[in-house]
């Protein structure tokens, strides 16, 4: 197939949009009635447009993927997305994961089961850098770039915060959906980051300060606080590189040993997002194995039920234990390990929150509304911190 | 006599040794801080160690760069206080400066 050009594409987008919205009323989700489960869709693959024939039903997200709006719905899906793939458990090596191409010409390339984006209507960051993450992670075994299916359907605000993200870079079609761009009011994203220690640390804090200032017009919002904020994600990255991948852990999928980073401003509440994830061995797995277990195992055991309903139930209680552990290991809060010390710069500024996910556990830490901590039946998958430094009041410069 | 961390090493330490980065604490320790507190007791002079510029005061890097001069390269806490000063421009000088100290002390 020749390579399409940028005025080719622009109009089979075009068209595209336009059918999806003729068919909408008459079709379900766009498959179709007359074979059980197949259907078209139209693929997006480094840099090609290609219509290909899926055998089965998508996976369907929730209609909100967040984890702090939808938890168990969010984690749900993540979960049943690695439990599903064929690339984790190490099947079709060195042939095309995403697709088959057929022996005739005449037959379209075919695909198993995807995920279809079409379906969510509002996508946080946190999980747009979990879904960046397992793309990331697929792309780098399989070799072979994944695909995107029926980008035409994907709402402006999803497409919008992906494409800000840099996620349309790791399935290598970033030129063709450069022109579906806009700028969301009010909002702004950045490219996410990856690395597996600090050597990205100062492209990492320079992104950042550059978001903050682009998105306020020029004014340096973060001053001073800026070392704060590349001091605690320092320590973050040192975690995920000490802690995360121990060489001796059985790890249920394969990983790539890295951690991904991105932060969103949002000028309507002058609120600065850092989300770090990693797709580790989880705090409450490495806690028990690190130096500081000793001084934090009492409080995870007065925090941990005796009678857990699930697997991961107690996985709350190490979170939190882990935060003592910053704290405890230096005796000041602002001079804690990464957790810790995000926690008091909240304390300082007397704002913001701190939320982290590991394993089936979470805790957040919110300045105004306090603390809470527990547990759910799905993993995350590694570990996942959602930072939010209130940088000004709202809708300042 | 001055070291200058931003100038001569990084903007962005962080971490303790090679596994954290390139810019960790160890590779500031032995190829930086030591020759230069060795030098200064040669020639009876202090050190001044300058933050100035640096951005990131990660508690792993501080820890594996000064309180390793005690706990590892066997200095003793007495003759570091009369040759060693700190110094920073940065708005939190204070805190990374009282840290620096703490970790000697309890190294």
């Amino acid at each position: 197939m020749k390579r399409p050009t940028a005025t080719w594409t622009k109009w089979h987008l075009s068209r595209a949009k336009n059918e999806a919205k003729r068919r909408s009323t008459r079709w379900h989700h766009g498959v179709s009635t007359r074979r059980s489960g197949g259907h078209f869709v139209t693929t997006w693959t480094s840099g090609e447009i290609i219509k290909m024939w899926s055998t089965r039903e998508p996976h369907l997200p929730p209609s909100v993927l967040c984890f702090s709006k939808n938890p168990i719905e969010t984690l749900d899906f993540f979960a049943t997305m690695r439990r599903r793939s064929h690339i984790l458990k190490g099947m079709f090596p060195g042939k095309n994961p995403w697709y088959q191409v057929p022996k005739s010409v005449k037959a379209p390339p075919r695909m198993r089961s995807y995920q279809s984006f079409a379906e969510i209507e509002y996508l946080s960051t946190a999980s747009a850098v979990v879904m960046t993450a397992e793309y990331a992670r697929l792309a780098e075994i399989s070799k072979f770039p994944p695909i995107t299916i029926d980008l035409h359907k994907w709402s402006d605000v999803v497409f919008a915060k992906l494409y800000e993200l840099d996620f349309f870079s790791v399935v290598g079609i970033t030129e063709t959906v450069a022109d579906l761009y806009a700028e969301r009011d009010g909002k702004r994203t950045m490219r996410i980051l990856s690395g597996t220690n600090n050597a990205e640390l100062a492209e990492a804090t320079r992104r950042i300060q550059h978001l903050a200032v682009e998105a306020s017009g020029g004014a340096d919002l973060l001053g001073g606080r800026v070392e704060l904020i590349s001091t605690a994600l320092s320590e973050a990255i040192s975690n995920v590189a000490r802690h995360a991948y121990p060489a001796d852990h059985d790890f249920q999928f394969p990983h790539v040993g890295r951690w991904w980073l991105t932060a969103e401003f949002d000028r309507s509440n002058g609120m600065l997002t850092i989300v770090i994830y990693d797709q580790g061995a989880t705090i409450p797995v490495t806690l028990p194995y690190q130096d500081i277990w000793s001084k934090v195992k009492l409080k995870v055991a007065q925090l941990a039920s005796s009678d857990p309903k699930f697997d991961f139930a107690n996985d709350g209680a190490y979170i939190e234990g882990s935060l003592k552990a910053g704290v405890t290991s230096t005796g000041d809060s602002h001079r804690g390990k990464g957790l810790a010390e995000m926690v008091g710069l909240i304390d300082e500024l007397k704002a913001g929150y701190v939320s982290i996910f590991s394993r089936g556990g979470y805790y957040r830490h919110d300045y105004t509304s306090g603390k809470n901590s527990g547990a759910y039946p799905s993993s995350i998958g590694g570990t996942l911190i959602e930072w939010g430094i209130q940088v000004h009041g709202a809708n300042h410069g | 006599m001055t070291l200058q961390v931003a100038d001569r090493f990084s903007r962005y330490p962080a971490g303790r040794d090679q596994n954290d980065g390139p810019f960790n604490g160890t590779a500031f320790r032995t190829v930086h801080l030591v020759p230069a507190l060795n030098e200064a007791k040669k020639s009876g002079r202090k050190l001044n160690v300058s933050f100035e510029g640096v951005i990131s005061y990660g508690s792993s890097f501080l820890e594996e760069a000064f309180g390793g001069l005690v706990r590892i390269e066997r200095f003793k806490k007495s003759d570091l206080r009369k040759t060693l000063t700190i110094t920073n421009t940065s708005p939190y000088s204070d805190r990374y400066e009282r840290a620096i100290w703490r970790y000697i002390d309890n190294a």
